[in-house]
């Protein structure tokens, strides 16, 4: 009786001593420590100690920030990171941020029920548009998700959205407004034992990418049977957006290859970034292969704008309105036209009728991941952005145009789907800062910042 | 700024404490009242002008009442005046956009009116300060003189965001005499990490699975009740585990609160789950509205009416919304029904009968609380009981039944006493290995706060 009355007072003695100056060890630590810039893991900078200001502390921004810098800079963070989603798994929890953890190793994103009205207006104007160009033949390549072809994979009961309906409902508007629709659903399926996604990210792996450009080219009329590659792995330590996004399997890595066209009749291609005023005879960048984002390989990330020229004997041009499963994806088209512009409307404000013109576009491909394209608010507005001499049916279509393009600049900086950087690092930092936006509101102010900046 | 931060454990609780523990005696209210401030006027520093306010005009009328002591007339006028006062800050800024809504809604007429942001722990210091002047005015307490005093108590940090309601007779002698040594302050550290590990290990992972399952328009019958378990889990945990953290923090402080909340789901009936649940307010509505009523010791009409104009307060001092009012007086139905008719039938139930029935109660109880709109609400109702539900299970409900399962089950067991007496046991037989417990509750609280930037915490906007 009397030894547990001493422990009893040993337990809180030890326990006030250790309370009182856990914290201010730490705190001193923390002070002593140099601040961190950019996190790796979390694929962001870190937020740095706010200036004071009486304004800002008057209204509450300066304590947020100062507070958010606290969390950022705590002693050791990306170890409690770690401890907290290990926890996490341990109490069996198998999503996070909308990201699944699923068999074999697979990190999934879910499918969000699109937004019924944006989709209608998706819809009517690429209906619209292909009604406007009868003469070019159009197609459309609407890539499904892990989440939907390797559904069997996924954590056993998981709740998620059917994105099949969407694909088949997208599929018949389409083919009746005469855009031929190609579907690799089916040949997918039969290669989901091989890696058609990375594991680690959302985007198709060169493999998936290949399948999808044989079936693409059986409706292109494409004639593949010359072609031959040599499948090199250019980098075995690529940790994709869904860890980064769920912050599981972060020790887990995924392999990059590039499928190199093979033979003697192999076309050197010039790519032009537009924007950017500059060229290049490589599709890859090897440079980022030293960052993060590594998908960034295929073209360097996302730009609004890319010209391939290449020497064919045909002379055709393709129109390619994409997202970034397109980047790894185009390299393959490219011994097969002469000239393929790239356009993506979320980072594109130029006047695409006007673009179709003077490149003298004859064929166009719309080559979205489902999950993005469902999403898409800058496909329609870049479709139906009709220069005003041909506009005279919609006068309000032209009374909007100003306010459209604000618009659009808003929304492209929300993609979250698609955070491949398009040029340097502060883009990709903006595509993450709206993915975890949630986790730290002051993040909002930075990826703010960086739009008043572009 | 609230305790479940890295900021206010690793930054604001050291620094303070440091200079609280080093300073002499005598200056120990002035630090803890300035501290208080700015703990109160971090991130919302305007409001923290209308808390002074608050505390300077309720000091004042309380030495007005106790100076009226023999002039009973104008005692009284004093005291309605002050109530007036003190209920018009809390009407304005919490309940003025729903009573001119409502107007509307009956009238037709809209009334056009900003959307003022609720000041925090508003409701808590209103009725707090409410305590000291009724008492005063029973005479159960003398008028504290020295302001600075009186201002630690209006405004001490460790309650004055969420509580609990903490009576000035209960602290009376602690507000100028208490003492500090560091047992007492390992018993406070002990109580705080209990009730952060409730809060940000239990509670805001209790609220990811509720909001999880709130985003299926559709849901079947078992998926609506581990929705409803875990939001009713989640209430209790987080509200008990401020209240814990509260406690803690005043005994490092050299204070002794009553506890808030005693294991309210073990009740065997809805009257005892009110005793043992958020037991500051409930005992607070007792002696100020209800005793002043008339109580029980009226005319069985009179004593309806007395408790269910109590219940409907109740429910009103928890969001300015008709929900929180239909949810108040819900509680004061089954409150009657108990007294009137269920008295006889529930003695002859076996204990763990009369547990569920209190819990279903309950858990129901807390679906009118959850949703404050009415079509939502009346959607959850439904799909809790067959109506509009897609099916009785469906694969949804077992996904979150596998992967809550363990949140769950620690949850269930940690809301019982008895895990908490085999701690103590622990304790007395292995303190070392007690310590190793506590610190790795702590260690994964930070964890998790430090992956969660911030979230905010739940009761606050009441």
């Amino acid at each position: 009786m009397k030894k547990s009355l001493r422990n009893y007072r040993l337990f809180f003695h030890r326990m006030g001593l250790i309370f009182l100056f856990l914290p201010v060890v730490v705190l001193l630590i923390s002070i002593v420590l140099p601040d961190r810039g950019f996190s790796e893991k979390e694929n962001r900078v870190l937020s740095s100690r706010p200036h004071l200001n009486a304004g800002q502390i008057a209204s509450g921004g300066y304590e947020k920030q100062f507070e958010t810098y606290e969390n950022d800079q705590f002693p050791l963070r990306d170890l409690w990171i770690t401890l907290k989603a290990g926890t996490d798994r341990l109490m069996g929890k198998v999503e996070a941020n909308g990201v699944y953890l699923g068999k074999s190793g697979y990190l999934m994103e879910e499918f969000k029920t699109p937004d019924q009205a944006q989709y209608d207006a998706t819809v009517k104007a690429m209906t619209d548009f292909a009604q406007r160009h009868s003469d070019m033949k159009q197609y459309a390549l609407i890539a499904p998700n892990s989440v939907n072809i390797l559904s069997n994979k996924l954590p056993a009961f998981a709740p998620v959205q059917d994105q099949n309906s969407w694909l088949n409902n997208l599929s018949d508007s389409l083919t009746q407004a005469g855009v031929t629709f190609i579907d690799v659903r089916d040949t997918f399926k039969d290669h989901k034992m091989e890696d058609l996604y990375y594991h680690t990210d959302h985007h198709w792996t060169t493999q998936g990418a290949y399948y999808a450009y044989l079936q693409a080219a059986k409706a292109m009329e494409i004639d593949t049977s010359a072609d031959t590659y040599d499948k090199a792995p250019v980098t075995r330590s690529f940790q994709g957006t869904l860890s980064a996004k769920s912050g599981f399997r972060s020790g887990e890595k995924d392999e990059i290859d590039v499928f190199l066209p093979t033979g003697e009749n192999v076309l050197a291609s010039v790519i032009n970034y537009v924007d950017e005023q500059k060229k290049s005879a490589s599709f890859y960048d090897t440079d980022k292969l030293d960052t993060r984002d590594k998908y960034a390989l295929f073209f360097g990330g996302n730009h609004a704008q890319v010209k391939i020229s290449t020497p064919t004997e045909t002379d055709n041009t393709l129109l390619v309105l994409k997202d970034s499963y397109a980047n790894s994806f185009v390299p393959f088209l490219a011994q097969h036209y002469r000239k393929i512009v790239m356009v993506d409307p979320r980072y594109y404000y130029g006047d695409l009728e006007q673009l179709i013109q003077v490149e003298n576009v004859q064929e166009i491909l719309y080559l979205y991941n489902a999950n993005t394209f469902f999403a898409d608010t800058s496909l329609e507005l870049a479709l139906s952005n009709e220069s005003s001499e041909q506009n005279t049916d919609n006068a309000t279509t032209s009374d909007n145009q100003s306010s459209v393009t604000t618009d659009t600049a808003d929304q492209s900086a929300d993609q979250n789907n698609d955070s491949s950087p398009s040029d340097d690092q502060s883009s990709a930092q903006k595509g993450d800062s709206s993915n975890s936006a949630d986790q730290s509101s002051d993040l909002e102010s930075d990826s703010s910042e960086d739009q008043a900046s572009e | 700024m609230v305790f479940n931060s890295i900021f206010f454990i690793f930054c604001f609780l050291p620094v303070f404490m440091l200079i609280y523990y080093l300073v002499p005696g005598k200056l120990r209210n002035l630090l803890l009242f300035l501290g208080s401030l700015v703990f109160y006027a971090w991130g919302e520093p305007v409001y923290v002008i209308l808390m002074l306010f608050s505390s300077v005009f309720n000091y004042y009328m309380g030495t007005e009442l106790e100076r009226l002591y023999y002039d009973d007339r104008k005692q009284k006028i004093n005291l309605i005046f002050s109530i007036v006062v003190n209920l018009f800050i809390l009407v304005f800024f919490k309940y003025y956009g729903f009573l001119l809504n409502t107007i509307g809604g009956i009238t037709g007429i809209h009334i056009p009116h900003p959307e003022l942001s609720l000041p925090i722990g508003l409701s808590f210091y209103t009725f707090r300060n409410l305590s000291y002047l009724f008492d005063i005015y029973l005479s159960k307490i003398n008028a504290q003189r020295n302001f600075l005093t009186f201002a630690v108590y209006s405004t001490m940090f460790p309650y004055t965001s969420a509580g609990p309601i903490i009576r000035y007779a209960d602290i009376e002698e602690q507000l100028t005499h208490r003492s500090l040594n560091v047992s007492r302050f390992g018993l406070g550290a002990e109580l705080f990490v209990k009730g952060l590990a409730k809060k940000v290990l239990l509670a805001d992972n209790l609220s990811a699975l509720y909001a999880g399952i709130c985003g299926h328009s559709q849901m079947s019958v078992f998926t609506a009740w581990i929705g409803i378990l875990a939001y009713t889990m989640q209430l209790y945990f987080d509200f008990s585990g401020y209240s814990d953290m509260a406690i803690g923090l005043g005994k490092m402080l050299g204070f002794d609160f009553n506890k808030n909340f005693d294991y309210p789901y073990i009740s065997t009936s809805v009257s005892e789950f009110w005793r043992r649940w958020h037991i500051s307010l409930g005992s607070w509505f007792r002696d100020y509205i209800y005793i002043p009523l008339g109580g029980n010791r009226v005319s069985t009409l009179k004593h309806v009416r007395n408790i269910l104009i109590v219940w409907a307060l109740t429910g009103l001092w928890h969001g300015a919304s008709w929900n929180f009012v239909l949810w108040g007086v819900y509680y004061g139905f089954f409150l009657l029904l108990e007294k009137f008719v269920l008295q006889g039938v529930l003695e002859r139930m076996p204990s763990w009968l009369r547990t569920v029935y209190t819990m279903l109660v309950v858990m129901i109880g807390w679906a009118f609380f959850s949703q404050t709109d009415f079509g939502a609400l009346g959607h959850y109702l439904g799909a809790m009981f067959g109506i509009g539900a897609s099916s009785f299970i469906d694969s949804t409900a077992l996904y979150y039944l596998k992967t809550g399962f363990i949140l769950l089950l620690i949850s269930i067991l940690a809301c019982r006493p008895t895990p908490y007496l085999y701690f103590r046991r622990l304790i007395k037989r292995r303190p070392a290995a007690a310590l190793v417990v506590n610190l790795i509750l702590f260690a994964l609280s930070v964890a998790y706060m430090v992956y969660n930037s911030y979230t905010p915490f739940l009761y606050a906007k009441f």
